[in-house]
């Protein structure tokens, strides 16, 4: 499919530029964070630096794809891609490989994938097809099907578990319906109960009579109300994390020279303690950098939701859009202490292959929007 | 159905965009209170996470025999120790882990973690001299045991076994007063010395504390070397004690009370060997034992220390020093000083003994159904201890003068050993002391009476001495005059090699008597061994060098006697002296002499050299 000469021009630069920036960032942060961990294990430095690569070679090569082909013309794919990844989602419970605690890894052909990560794309397309009629958002029938198309994924990968990602589905729904037209009555109604229902249980759990969160997602939100509750176990990450960030100060410590990153007292420090890491080597200065790109991003793709030619796209750009705020939110807030600890990846800059292609297929889906945002006469 | 439209999408948009400038600022707004507000105080806390200050423990000092035979020193070890703030104590999985790989159990882990507690961040000691097979379970567990540190340590090693155990002494855990004492460089689980000289020079022993700040990972594992403050050794002691000899005297005493009637192996004494001329100690063993080298082992520490404390030997009672004996008729060459000095007669005066004292003190032969000794000299009388001439002829003394006399001599004060614990006083019986201790009770039983006088002059009664007060007492014969400070330790070198301490013969009492009275004394003090009939002829003969000595009998009530014996040689210019005791050995002359034969034949056969 050729794609006319003067869409090129529409094309978003601050926003892929910035979503390089990121990228080449997270590289050099990556090297940092898994350096003497590689380099004790005898491996080479690069080899996180060189998957990342490879990953984000292959997002760009897919998102190429995307971009070319013309987002309504997805339409007719929505409900294969949506049961499709149900699919999958099921089969991470049946045959998926438990890494820290939780299934989430499927192993297709060389790489694992995280269904989970896909599971965000088609539900960002799912729901667009369902509030692109303006009178659905509104229109109780049509929105209990669009619930359900939100609460199957959720349901499912809440059997992994993996909370952080639940979250990141209903943030998704809640933001899709409300641009798609939803009553802000309505919204605040929905998220009372949701609030009340996450609430009720905590509770329900915590007295023991149901077992509906388990035990160690409950020690995770006591430890996150207060980390020092349980300073040696699940305490120690965000104690870690928070000293690792205090002690960033305004310009860090420099590349490679992170003590809570290098020598391990930050877990996970390659991917989902990421932004750690960055805020302890190039301190509070890096990390502004950092969120301001994100907020770019964000800003752009809500700009190219908001000039989108029709509904079904401003509904993709701003579906996709929120994928990045989400992530940026709970990931960052977590390693803030805001957030409860959530296996929530930093897009664009934690390590990890499902993460990149999910970031840049929602990339491509923005630009694929923005692309075609002017009347085609042909 | 309402529809926005265009112009309400870009609005809810706008809404959405703003929820993500406020949750954006309220990241941004807690970035600066972490790093910019309190990033001093997170930068300190990475410290602490990263720098761990490990102590370095130096090698405790040498102890050597005056020849320069090492007798206890430190080797290399390996001891476990671990971070308690590193390591979570809530972590089941390698609490057990540990428990298992060190045979520990969690009450015998919690409780050395608490003992051992110094600064935040510093390793805990858990359990020293590691074997290889430990060491290397650890290391390949070492991902499961975060806060662990396997340090270098050197542990006591004896390489003589018990040998000396009360002058060597022991080690053990520091007791809180201890710990107290001692000051900030200790910690609770660490190790002091006990007793004899480990406790005595404790600190000298010990060298300085080092300190090593290493960066360290999260699995504790040092990274790299911050900074070094390198131990310094203990101080190296040489003791006056001669090896050889030393166990000449355990040996001698443990075969020789087997062949005593009286259940051996229950049998308990002491034996000191001195060089009078110097004060040194040349041997000190007291029966029974123990074994120091076990103290030290984790696994048999404490069933051993129960089974040590509650033995009724007393095994960790050094009776050369604090036990309180009566000495028998080892008392009558004072008795005798004093005859000469108050010139109630002279060694050539003829006394008439007929075998029983004005107020009942018998002789042996006596009690034997022999005839009596008739005209006997002094010679005679402390050859063939007759009990009625130093009766009688001490009562004439008297108890004022005799007391004076044993006070110059050094009884009822402590020598002036250092050595841990202390000394025992004794008593010099006199009238005042009698009344103090009979107190309590009616005034006849507060009076001294001359037969009270006479049962000390033949050392019955009334005394308390320890062994070591009494060979010091028998240097002042052997010197003519001069008692010189018991010493025991030689010499004491710094690490670096110089000699900080070196003994020198220090006068302790300098006991005026007129020379023909030390002369006498000296030719009288031969007697129980020249003489036809002295108690010590046969057990003594056919020695190869002059000798003078005294057997002594102390007579326990309802048990049988203790047996001494305290002597010196050569006779004409003393250089090495001996005082055994043997409880429940029954006469002197049969339990407590051949031991001292024994030990005065080690020393003449094998020269020691005299520095």
């Amino acid at each position: 499919m050729r794609i006319p000469r003067r869409y090129w021009r529409n094309l978003d630069w601050p926003l892929i530029l910035s979503v390089l920036a990121l990228t080449v960032i997270g590289l050099v942060v990556i090297y940092s964070a898994s350096y003497t961990q590689l380099v004790t294990a005898g491996m080479s430095p690069l080899h996180y630096v060189r998957s990342q690569v490879v990953a984000f070679s292959i997002g760009l090569a897919i998102a190429i794809i995307i971009v070319s082909i013309d987002y309504r013309a997805w339409k007719r794919w929505t409900r294969l891609i949506y049961l499709g990844t149900m699919a999958l989602l099921t089969a991470v419970l049946v045959l998926g490989q438990t890494v820290f605690g939780s299934q989430r890894w499927v192993r297709l052909g060389p790489m694992n994938l995280q269904p989970s990560e896909l599971a965000k794309v088609a539900l960002v397309l799912a729901l667009a097809q369902v509030f692109e009629d303006e009178h659905n958002a509104q229109n109780p029938k049509s929105f209990m099907g669009a619930l359900v198309l939100v609460l199957l994924p959720v349901v499912l990968i809440l059997q992994q578990p993996d909370l952080g990602t639940a979250a990141i589905y209903v943030g998704l729904f809640f933001t899709m319906w409300y641009v798609g037209n939803a009553k802000t009555k309505h919204i605040i109604i929905a998220g009372g109960v949701l609030v009340a229902g996450t609430l009720g249980a905590i509770t329900v759990s915590l007295r023991g009579w149901l077992s509906i969160i388990k035990p160690y997602q409950l020690t995770r939100i006591l430890v996150f109300l207060d980390p020092y509750s349980d300073r040696n176990g699940a305490g120690w990450n965000i104690i870690q994390s928070m000293i690792a960030i205090g002690s960033g100060g305004f310009l860090g410590k420099g590349v490679l020279n992170g003590t809570q990153s290098s020598l391990h007292f930050l877990p996970a420090n390659h991917t989902d303690f990421v932004f750690s890491v960055i805020a302890e080597e190039f301190g509070f200065l890096g990390s502004v950098i950092v969120l301001t790109l994100f907020v770019i991003v964000i800003w752009r793709g809500l700009r190219i939701a908001a000039i989108a030619k029709d509904t079904y796209g401003t509904l993709l750009a701003t579906g996709a859009t929120s994928v990045f705020f989400f992530h940026l939110v709970i990931n960052v807030g977590m390693t803030l202490g805001f957030m409860p600890i959530t296996g929530l990846p930093l897009p664009f800059i934690t390590a990890g292959g499902s993460i990149m292609l999910t970031s840049m297929i929602a990339v491509a889906i923005i630009l694929n929007v923005g692309l075609r945002r002017s009347k085609i006469m042909f | 159905m309402t529809s926005v439209g265009e112009k309400g999408k870009e609005k809810r948009l706008f809404v959405l965009f703003g929820i993500v400038l406020v949750c954006v600022l309220i990241i941004i707004g807690r970035l600066w209170f972490l790093q910019l507000a309190r990033g001093e105080y997170y930068a300190r806390l990475a410290d602490g996470n990263r720098m761990r200050q490990l102590r370095l423990l130096p090698p405790r000092g040498e102890i050597s025999d005056r020849n320069g035979a090492v007798l206890v020193r430190s080797k290399p070890a390996f001891t476990l120790s671990l971070v308690p703030e590193g390591f979570g104590s809530d972590n089941e999985a390698s609490v057990c882990l540990l428990c298992e790989l060190l045979g520990l159990s969690l009450e015998e882990l919690e409780e050395a973690v608490e003992k051992g507690k110094g600064f935040p961040y510093e390793p805990v000691r858990i359990k020293q001299d590691l074997d290889p097979e430990t060491v290397i379970a650890i290391e390949e567990n070492r991902i499961n045991l975060p806060g662990i540190f396997i340090e270098e340590e050197p542990v006591r090693e004896y390489l003589h076994g018990d040998l000396a155990a009360h002058a060597l002494g022991y080690l053990g855990i520091i007791s809180p007063a201890e710990l107290q004492r001692y000051g900030v460089s200790y910690r609770g689980s660490d190790l002091v010395g006990k007793s004899g000289i480990e406790q005595s020079y404790e600190e000298l022993l010990r060298g300085e504390i080092g300190a090593l700040t290493v960066e360290v990972n999260a699995l504790n594992r040092p990274i790299r070397t911050v900074n070094v403050l390198e131990p310094v050794p203990g101080h190296n002691i040489t003791l006056t004690l001669d090896a050889h000899l030393q166990a000449v005297a355990e040996e001698a005493f443990s075969e020789h009370i087997l062949t005593l009637e009286d259940d051996p192996g229950t049998q308990t004494g002491a034996v000191l060997v001195m060089n009078p001329q110097t004060g040194e100690i040349l041997a000190m063993a007291s029966i029974p034992g123990f074994a120091p080298e076990i103290l030290l082992d984790h696994a048999q520490r404490n069933p051993y220390y129960t089974a040590l404390s509650q033995d009724p030997r007393l095994p960790f009672f050094n009776r050369v020093t604090q036990a309180l004996y009566g000495p028998g008729s080892t008392f009558k060459p004072i008795t005798a000083l004093a005859i000469l000095e108050e010139g109630v007669l002279s060694a050539g005066d003829r006394f008439n003994a007929t075998g029983v004292s004005q107020y009942g003190v018998k002789d042996w032969v006596i009690n034997s159904g022999l005839a009596p000794f008739g005209q006997i000299n002094m010679y005679d009388a402390l050859g063939m201890s007759s009990n009625h001439y130093f009766a009688d002829n001490g009562a004439k003394v008297g108890i004022d003068r005799l007391s004076v006399w044993m006070t110059a001599l050094g009884f009822g004060a402590p020598t002036g050993l250092t050595l841990f614990p202390g000394e025992a006083s004794g008593l010099v019986p006199s009238r005042e002391w009698k009344r103090q201790a009979f107190s309590n009770r009616g005034t006849s039983e507060q009076n001294w009476y001359p037969s009270d006088t006479e049962q000390i002059s033949i050392g019955q009664g009334f005394h308390q001495m320890t062994l070591i007060q009494l060979a010091q007492a028998y240097a002042a014969i052997a010197n003519k005059g001069t008692i010189y400070k018991p010493q025991i330790v030689k010499e004491i070198e710094a690490p670096d090699g110089t000699v900080v301490f070196r003994a020198v013969p220090e006068i302790a009492y300098e006991v005026e008597a007129k020379q023909s009275t030390w002369d006498a004394l000296a030719e009288v003090m031969k007697a129980p061994i020249t003489h036809a009939r002295g108690t010590a002829r046969s057990t003594m003969a056919g020695a190869g060098y002059t000798m003078a000595g005294k057997t002594g009998t102390w007579e326990v009530p309802g048990s049988v006697s203790n047996g001494l014996y305290v002597g010196y040689a050569p006779a004409e210019n003393p250089e090495i002296l001996v005082a055994v005791v043997v409880e429940r050995g029954g006469g002197g002359s049969s339990s407590a002499a051949p031991i001292a034969r024994k030990i005065l034949d080690a020393y003449f056969q094998r020269d020691i050299p005299d520095t």
